[in-house]
């Protein structure tokens, strides 16, 4: 396992709720996490899940798609609508629709089976882990122009460099529109190369800071061809 | 009989007159068609335009009705291009050298008889030469292959041999009179040649006119057969398309149903051998010698659980070269769950370095996880038990991107090879697999804009590297 200064007990949630119509398979698996001190609720269809309000105070939710009446999918998106908690879809389903659906609806990661109970605890001290202990709000990052920080959703807070910040404010200035190389460039004064490899190399550079710092992905995209562009941040003259 | 008799003048005006409205009427024609031989036609007729007005001028001077080099020539000329009218585009090229070699010719022999002063024989060898063409021009829109069964064709052919015929016979005839003999001769005679010349030009005219329109009627009719055909081969392929892409569809979905049908006992299975292994005790379970089939149930489990992803995700990844799911992705995340996926027995081999921190790029993570299980599947496959294994996530601040690599220590000497890479390859056939394995590595790196390479370290351990662009 890896260690990256967390305790598997601060990380994994104390309770968690399975909805799944397998019922041999939610069976064995509650005995797991029970036997590790987590309390489990199962479900076997969505209808049931809803007909237990307790059941969305879960700290996690593990959710199969193929259930009987009402689609996991539904569920996720309804689940999300009501707690930020962290959702991880076990199914049988391989396609990339199934995926990206339980992704759209709002699910953290996507499991097929057959799934080991190891794989499973492990995949939720991930989700958990990226999540951070206490899930907050999966708001917008938060750039403040004075200090040059970078706020992430969580929380967490990235120092940004003189050029970094220079190169974040011009990004800014679009509003998540696409900033081509050329302007990054001379916003920041970074000598012009032919291959704009001297850009490349400051973005690469800033998107790490950003990411090992906050431990979150960094809020910039690259657009091929065009150049770069910002996800979900707001300026904070502040 | 007195009445017959025309003058010579008028009769030249007349021809020159009909030559001019047939070739008005060709040049309007061309508006029509893009046939080639109209134009050599059209440039035929002109040059005779263009000649005869001179023979007019020449008759009204003495010996004037005498032929002479410029407009004889032209005339020639103008034979020598209605036989590249008649004959095939593909033959003209080398047609046309020869007619240029016969003009060259016909005017040096013309220049020499002319010196000579004998002007009998320059007649002769005039209409005689102009007879061979005018043949010629018969025997070329006969052998034409592409007028067949036009209407039209026929009265073509027979009047410029009947016109090579008379041409002959004149030529014959004027080879035994004197300088004052001329193609338009005197009395009755006169008048048959100049009724048999405007007939000629009026049947050739008519002729070549109703054979453009045939050929004209022809394409058109070809073009239209062409265009349904067109129509039709493409209304094919695209059902032949639509019902491929159904099939493809249908047999992917099959795929899955089976892969889901499968996976769902399979998954029952593992969890009560979890539950077994969870209720009985380690030592019990040793005790009772079920510890090796017991992990061997999960290898098994593991083993049979991939070769199915593999499938369907190559059956997937064939379909579809993009990115579909691409989201932000830790490879630290990734990888540590791809080692979780690999048989419990290899979990203890496996070393992850470099994942303290996280390393995020645009990625599938289905797709990532899968290839990271695949490149571990290779590692343990082709190293002996007990050989540590070691996964290394890393920056590559050269190409600005991520790096994920696995090394292993080979149990015989590793060559790397692209052809690895390709689907349905095995490197060694005596070790279980399907060779989908490495192929799934290379199409989930392409998706990716990636690379994956293989090499042999120099502490002898075979490396396998996949490159992510940031």
């Amino acid at each position: 396992m890896i260690d990256r200064g967390y305790r598997v007990g601060e990380v994994f949630p104390a309770s968690v709720c399975v909805v799944d119509d397998d019922v041999d398979f939610v069976s064995f698996l509650t005995r797991y996490l029970e036997a590790r001190g987590c309390r489990v609720m199962a479900f076997a269809s969505a209808e049931a899940f809803l007909s237990a309000p307790a059941a969305l105070s879960a700290g996690f939710f593990l959710i199969d798609l193929t259930l009987p009446g009402a689609d996991g999918v539904d569920l996720i998106g309804m689940i999300r609508a009501h707690s930020h908690a962290g959702i991880i879809v076990i199914s049988g389903r391989m396609g990339p629709d199934a995926f990206s659906s339980a992704l759209a609806a709002g699910a953290d990661m996507f499991i097929n089976k057959p799934v080991r109970f190891d794989q499973v605890y492990q995949a939720v001290v991930s989700v958990t882990r990226r999540l951070g202990p206490q899930p907050v709000s999966r708001g917008q990052w938060a750039f403040n122009i004075r200090s040059g920080c970078l706020v992430s959703p969580s929380g967490n807070e990235a120092a940004l460099t003189g050029t970094e910040q220079k190169l974040f404010a011009r990004l800014l200035l679009e509003g998540g529109e696409a900033v081509s190389r050329q302007s990054l460039a001379e916003a920041a004064d970074i000598v012009p190369s032919k291959d704009d490899r001297n850009l490349d190399a400051a973005m690469f550079r800033m998107r790490r800071r950003i990411e090992q710092q906050t431990r979150e992905p960094a809020p910039i995209k690259t657009i091929h061809g065009s150049g770069y562009a910002t996800i979900d941040v707001t300026s904070d003259a502040g | 009989m007195a009445g017959l008799l025309i003058d010579v003048t008028t009769v030249q005006w007349a021809y020159l007159g009909l030559l001019i409205a047939f070739t008005i009427c060709l040049g309007l024609m061309t508006q029509l068609t893009a046939s080639s031989g109209l134009r050599w036609w059209l440039a035929s007729n002109l040059t005779t335009a263009i000649a005869f007005p001179l023979f007019i001028l020449r008759s009204e001077i003495p010996f004037g009705n005498v032929v002479f080099l410029l407009p004889t020539t032209l005339v020639i000329v103008s034979a020598a291009l209605k036989l590249l009218a008649v004959i095939p585009a593909a033959q003209r090229r080398r047609r046309a050298w020869h007619m240029a070699m016969l003009v060259a010719l016909f005017m040096a022999v013309y220049k020499l008889l002319d010196q000579a002063g004998w002007l009998a024989a320059r007649l002769s060898f005039s209409l005689g030469t102009l007879s061979l063409l005018t043949l010629l021009i018969a025997h070329g829109a006969s052998r034409n292959t592409r007028w067949r069964g036009i209407q039209g064709r026929g009265v073509l052919i027979i009047s410029f041999t009947v016109s090579g015929v008379i041409l002959a016979g004149l030529s014959a005839r004027a080879l035994g009179g004197n300088e004052s003999f001329a193609y338009f001769s005197q009395g009755m005679a006169q008048s048959i040649a100049f009724g048999l010349n405007l007939l000629q030009l009026l049947l050739v005219h008519i002729g070549f006119i109703a054979v453009v329109i045939g050929r004209l009627t022809r394409v058109t009719v070809l073009k239209g057969a062409r265009e349904r055909e067109l129509i039709r081969r493409r209304r094919l392929a695209e059902e032949r398309g639509r019902e491929m892409e159904a099939i493809a569809q249908e047999r992917h979905a099959l795929l899955e149903l089976l892969t889901h049908e499968v996976r769902q006992p399979l998954n029952n299975a593992q969890a009560a051998l979890q539950e077994i292994s969870r209720t009985i005790d380690g030592q019990r379970l040793a005790a009772l010698g079920m510890s090796q089939p017991v992990a061997r149930l999960y290898d098994i489990i593991d083993q049979v659980v991939l070769a199915l992803s593999n499938a369907i995700v190559a059956a997937s990844l064939i379909e579809r070269k993009s990115r579909q799911n691409a989201r932000s992705v830790d490879l630290a995340e990734v990888a540590e769950l791809a080692k979780g996926d690999c048989p419990l027995t290899a979990h203890g081999r496996i070393t992850l370095l470099g994942a303290d921190c996280p390393m995020f790029i645009q990625g599938d993570p289905v797709l990532l996880r899968l290839a990271f299980r695949n490149l571990l599947d290779n590692a343990i496959k082709f190293s002996a038990p007990e050989t540590p294994i070691t996964v290394k996530i890393s920056v590559d601040e050269d190409r600005l991107g991520m790096i994920f690599e696995v090394r292993n220590i080979p149990t015989r000497p590793f060559t790397p090879d692209r052809a690895l890479f390709e689907r349905a390859l095995r490197g060694d056939v005596s070790i279980e697999g399907s060779g989908l394995g490495l192929f799934i590595v290379r199409e989930v790196s392409l998706i990716h804009e990636g690379t994956v390479d293989s090499r042999v370290a120099s502490d002898g351990q075979t490396v396998f590297e996949m490159f992510f662009p940031a």
